[in-house]
């Protein structure tokens, strides 16, 4: 039987068994070895997700379907007084974030290898944020859900603020405070409503809340205070700012991490908990999100373009693509949805490329500055290739996944949001111009004589890199291997959305005005 | 049914506090006992009194009948029963901190573990008095021993400045609080804290003088728990006292204050309870009140701990600040509401001792009181340490520790009533905790992130660096337990109001 | 015909005198003598309540601990003071300065 309870706290024991080793050498092999120990189990769930759903669907009646059907639930009453379960369960929704979450750790404590100072420190912390993450995506249950959510924060910091570079202070207690910021948003807004319904169940608030009396003032204000919880996570134009900073002053594997999961967090929360509880407010929250997607794709396009340090590039192209992920969600059509929840899953694997590959010439020329190469091609042929597999990747070369996601994301948006969907294709164009052109500043041209022998990647590296590139390959050929699995999650979505819009609508034309 | 006991009836549920002046007498006679005069034997002799009286506090009989003791001078209720749980531990862990400690030398031990005991004796009776007489002359008991505790650290100027400070404005805010008393005597005609609520239920608040009476009142019970404007003494007296001393004001002083306010407010102000929640009588906007003092406090105390170098300053700030948190449970004016202080008391407990564990090992054997003393502390005592940042982390609230937990209940029960002046209080105590994380990530950032090329050396002490360990332990695993630690505290919420 | 209210007028300049003491005055001695303004207001108060409003002699009772209080409270004030006054020779609040922010 397969659980999801120990995906969570496997390595969270893991980082308790890891604090009781000696040797740096075996506290590696051993964060390696619980990793993979997570990651197995990780990989049968993908493998049974749909058979399971199935039967799940199958043995639940009409009503209760209407709340979602979930696999591998498990459910234990925490706090009685309040009403808190420790409920565990997954969807179509969660399922590829947890994989992707115990997929990449491995990759990552891999990728980690080279660090030298603490290590069993590093690990341990690392462990810890792994198990933190997969809870997030598990929690069915409102609290148990923030206290994950707020879990990851330690870990980070000293992750960020011990192993990081020259600011790396700074930028752990920006990213720190940011995210509190956005929590307390998220800490009243799970307060009212526990306070109105009497449940913190994710399953059952968004049933409570039709037999409740709340003004559209204070649906609006929790809507707001939601969204400004995760757009800061996202992140959203104008709460980006720690990003950057973030991951220039993170170590590769973290970067890895806060591109590959954290960044899917804010937009998983809007799908998992504004989008369901406040379907009325999100309708009517549609266009301004549409608007933010397309602000966040070209802005961040553009400041990608005029980026010299190589991170920084692919931190602003991050905040860029998780703009399509923004705009697919304003859009009520399935294809758009299903776009956006495979265009995070695929800026998952794509971007952790990205930074594993900048990770690895960082750590050969202990710089990043791209016009500070040169010809690299020649001395690193292996390592070229590798790169302009990525780079064609998260520019949405056809045939290679990120291709996939973003047109499905167009083909919807274009339906209900013309004239932005058409500005919003320009970042595809920029997309391509910065992607092309760092790659002919980095590794065409003439060999620049100090890099002229530097080593070629090593297989470590290579199997970091290896599997991403797999799913980066397979999901462009058949993407149905992914949209299958979601889609009938999607339309359960999809329905409650448009449900949620057809309410906002009529009071609407009661009301005559835009405010109802 | 309330039930008076007569004086010969009250004994058998005062033994705690007759074993506490028991040992008081003891510990005054044994330095004057040649062969017993070693600072060995008080330690003993405090460990042993406080073992005895949490035993006997622990077996006080809970029952249905609630008996007031010594014709209704005493409450025997579930409330005085946490807060005497709380404060006979908090004492016991302050002794224990201090078995080795050098800022009380070892010929004061007896004075100071006397005059403790003292402390914790006016502490006790404050939990459970039922009359101002009562409340004034506990609350004097133990403010007047720590008056006398804060000047006994070896750093003579310092600690007598504290003492005088504490103990000039300490009087002042108890004076004031008695002349209020003296008001709400008059205008009710009793001192019984059941009669004057039965006076005002019947007849309202509605004369200026109750409201003079209540914020005079206030002003001393607001000294004791470091609320703005009356929290200016915290700062120096903390700085100033000895470390140990300074543990046990933060938390037991800071109790004691709420134990009295729960009490008296709670008691004569509310009107009866419908369905657990009592509702304020109309013509005192009491809600209002308590709101903008517990946002004040929370904000002053936050914003003064920011530029703080010295850690025992910090903590007073960090202090003043919860008190603010703690407030926000009293806005609720709910049975959770009381719950829901309870329980951060609880955590707060556990939280603040786990980090003056830490504190005062530092300050006492090495004199490190700074933030820059602090530093690179990750690697010259890695248990230290890890126990001061899982309280540090819980102080911040960052879930699941237990600083979250209480803090979680004090908000979720102020959001329950829907209130906007509660809604107001947290979303400003929810900012205020993003404020907070500032000062308290210096202290983990000079511990962690700073190093020092030779760190000087720490002398272990296993009693102190044990301390820090066993405390923080459930600072860090309450929450598999946090049901039913709040059933226990929900349990003891209880106290006489019919 | 003096009455109840002509207690309660006096007490309140007493209080008032005395909190206006302890807020200006610097010196360690003033500032205690303010103190016990402050208390016998409250002693004034009570056993005037005591023997106008209720009759019994609960008001005398309480201001009778409140003196043995207001002793105890001053035998500690002084032992602190001559104890500041031996090691630094001032008594003064503002001129201790081993405690500022």
């Amino acid at each position: 039987m397969f659980s999801l309870t120990f995906l969570t706290f496997g390595p969270i024991i893991g980082a308790a068994l890891v604090c009781l080793l000696k040797d740096d050498e075996t506290i590696r092999r051993a964060a390696l070895i619980i990793s993979l120990v997570v990651l197995f189990p990780g990989i049968a769930m993908v493998l049974d997700y749909n058979d399971s759903f199935a039967r799940a669907q199958a043995s639940l009646t009409a009503e209760q379907a209407a709340s979602g059907v979930f696999v591998y639930e498990e459910k234990i009453p925490w706090i009685e007084a309040f009403n808190i379960n420790y409920h565990m369960g997954v969807d179509g929704l969660s399922m590829p974030f947890v994989f992707l979450a115990v997929f990449l750790c491995p990759l990552c404590v891999l990728a980690s290898w080279g660090i030298r100072e603490k290590v069993k420190g590093y690990m341990a912390l690392f462990l810890l944020l792994e198990g933190a993450m997969i809870g997030v995506f598990a929690a069915l249950d409102l609290f148990l859900f923030f206290v994950f959510w707020e879990l990851m924060l330690l870990p980070m910091y000293f992750l960020i603020g011990i192993w990081g570079g020259p600011r790396r202070v700074y930028a752990a207690i920006k990213f720190v405070l940011y995210t509190l910021f956005g929590s307390i948003f998220l800490f009243i807004a799970m307060l009212v409503l526990y306070a109105k319904t009497g449940s913190f169940s994710l399953l059952e608030l968004p049933q409570l809340m039709g037999g409740i009396q709340m003004t559209w003032a204070v649906k609006l204000a929790l809507f707001i205070g939601l969204y400004v919880a995760f757009a800061i996570k996202i992140p959203a134009f104008p709460f980006h700012t720690w990003l950057p900073d973030a991951h220039v002053e993170a170590p590769t594997a973290i970067s890895v991490i806060l591109a590959g999961i954290l960044l899917k967090m804010g937009a998983y929360g809007l799908f998992r908990i504004s989008y369901p509880i406040f379907p009325d407010a999100a309708a009517w929250f549609c266009t301004p999100m549409a608007v933010i997607g397309l602000i966040n794709i070209v802005y961040g396009a553009l400041c990608a373009m005029a980026q010299s340090d190589l991170k920084k590039l692919v931190a602003y192209s991050s905040i860029s693509h998780m703009g399509y992920v923004m705009l697919g969600m304003a859009v009520y059509r399935e294809e758009s949805l299903q776009g956006a929840v495979f265009q995070m899953f695929n800026h998952g694997t794509i971007t952790a490329m990205l930074f594993l590959l900048v990770g690895v010439i960082y750590d050969r020329a202990h710089h990043r500055e791209i016009d500070g190469f040169g010809g690299l091609v020649k001395p690193m042929p292996v390592y070229g290739g590798i790169t302009a597999l990525a780079f064609f990747a998260a520019l949405g070369l056809p045939g290679l996944s990120g291709f996939i996601s973003e047109t499905l994301v167009f083909l919807g948006a274009f339906q209900e949001q013309r004239l932005i969907t058409c500005l919003s294709t320009s970042g595809i164009l920029l997309g391509a111009a910065y992607m092309l052109w760092t790659y002919q500043r980095v590794f065409m041209g003439p060999v620049n004589e100090k890099y002229a022998a530097l080593p070629e990647i090593s297989l470590r590296e290579i199997c970091t890199l290896a599997p991403l590139a797999v799913f980066v390959i397979v999901l462009g050929i058949f993407p149905s291997l992914f949209l299958n699995a979601i889609d009938p999650t999607m339309e359960h979505v999809l329905a409650s959305l448009q449900k949620g819009r057809e309410a906002y609508q009529a009071t609407l034309q009661v009301a005559g005005a835009l405010v109802p | 049914m309330l039930e008076l006991l007569d004086n010969m009836g009250s004994l058998k549920y005062f033994l705690a506090e007759l074993w506490l002046v028991l040992w008081i007498l003891v510990l005054l006679i044994q330095p004057l006992i040649p062969r017993w005069s070693s600072a060995k034997i008080s330690n003993c002799l405090a460990v042993l009194a406080l073992i005895g009286a949490a035993g006997l506090v622990l077996a006080l009989p809970v029952q249905d009948s609630r008996p007031t003791l010594f014709f209704g001078m005493l409450a025997l209720d579930g409330l005085s029963r946490f807060f005497k749980i709380l404060f006979v531990f908090s004492t016991l862990v302050t002794v224990l901190m201090n078995l080795r400690g050098q800022e009380v030398t070892d010929h004061q031990k007896p004075e100071f573990y006397a005059i403790l005991l003292g402390i914790l004796l006016g502490m006790f009776l404050t939990a459970a008095s039922m009359d101002l007489l009562m409340m004034y002359l506990s609350i004097e008991l133990f403010s007047l021993g720590s008056y006398i505790l804060a000047g006994f650290s070896k750093n003579e100027n310092r600690s007598d400045e504290a003492a005088m400070k504490f103990l000039l404005y300490g009087s002042l805010s108890t004076g004031a609080m008695l002349f209020g008393m003296t008001y709400l005597y008059g205008m009710t005609g009793s001192t019984q804290l059941l009669d004057i609520r039965e006076y005002l239920a019947a007849s309202g608040t509605g004369q200026t003088v109750f409201f003079v009476a209540f914020l005079l009142i206030f002003v001393g019970i607001g000294y004791k728990i470091s609320a703005v404007p009356f929290h200016f003494w915290a700062p120096d007296v903390y700085e100033g006292s000895p470390s140990v001393l300074v543990a046990f004001l933060s938390v037991a002083s800071k109790a004691a204050g709420f134990a009295a306010f729960i009490r008296l407010f709670y008691t004569t102000l509310l009107a009866n309870a419908s369905e657990g929640i009592w509702t304020p009588f109309v013509d005192f906007d009491w809600r209002a009140f308590v709101a903008l003092l517990a946002m004040a406090t929370m904000t002053f105390g936050n914003l003064g701990a920011f530029r703080q170098e010295n850690i025992k300053r910090l903590f007073a700030y960090s202090g003043i600040a919860h008190a603010g948190y703690i407030l926000v449970g009293a806005i609720a004016l709910t049975t959770a509401g009381v719950e829901s202080i309870l329980f951060y008391l609880l955590t707060y407990f556990f939280t603040n001792f786990a980090a003056f564990a830490v504190i005062v090992y530092l300050a006492d054997r090495h004199s490190m009181e700074t933030i820059e003393d602090y530093r690179d502390l990750g690697k010259r005592s890695p248990l230290l340490a890890l126990a001061l940042a899982f309280s540090l982390f819980s102080l911040i609230g960052v879930p699941p520790l237990a600083g979250f937990l209480g803090k979680w209940y004090l908000f979720a029960a102020a959001v329950q009533t829907l209130d906007p002046w509660c809604i107001a209080a947290v979303v400003v105590g929810l900012l205020n905790t993003v404020l907070s994380v500032y000062y308290y990530m210096r202290i983990i950032k000079a511990m962690y992130l700073d190093h020092l090329e030779a760190p000087p050396l720490l002398k272990p002490d296993s009693v102190l660096v044990g301390m820090a360990v066993v405390l923080s332990i459930p600072v860090v695993f309450m929450f598999f337990a946090a049901g039913s630690i709040y059933e226990w505290t929900r349990s003891l919420s209880y106290f006489l109001v019919s | 015909m003096i009455g109840l209210n002509h207690f309660l007028v006096l007490s309140a300049i007493l209080f008032t005198i005395g909190m206006f003491i302890v807020m200006t005055r610097r010196h360690g001695i003033m500032m205690l003598m303010g103190l016990e303004l402050i208390l016998n207001a409250a002693n004034l108060n009570l056993v005037a309540f005591s023997r106008f409003v209720e009759g019994s002699i609960r008001g005398q009772a309480f201001a009778i601990f409140v003196i043995i209080l207001a002793v105890a409270e001053a035998a500690i004030a002084l032992a602190i003071i001559l104890s500041i006054y031996s090691n630094q020779a001032r008594i003064n609040l503002d001129e201790l300065q081993a405690l500022k922010e």
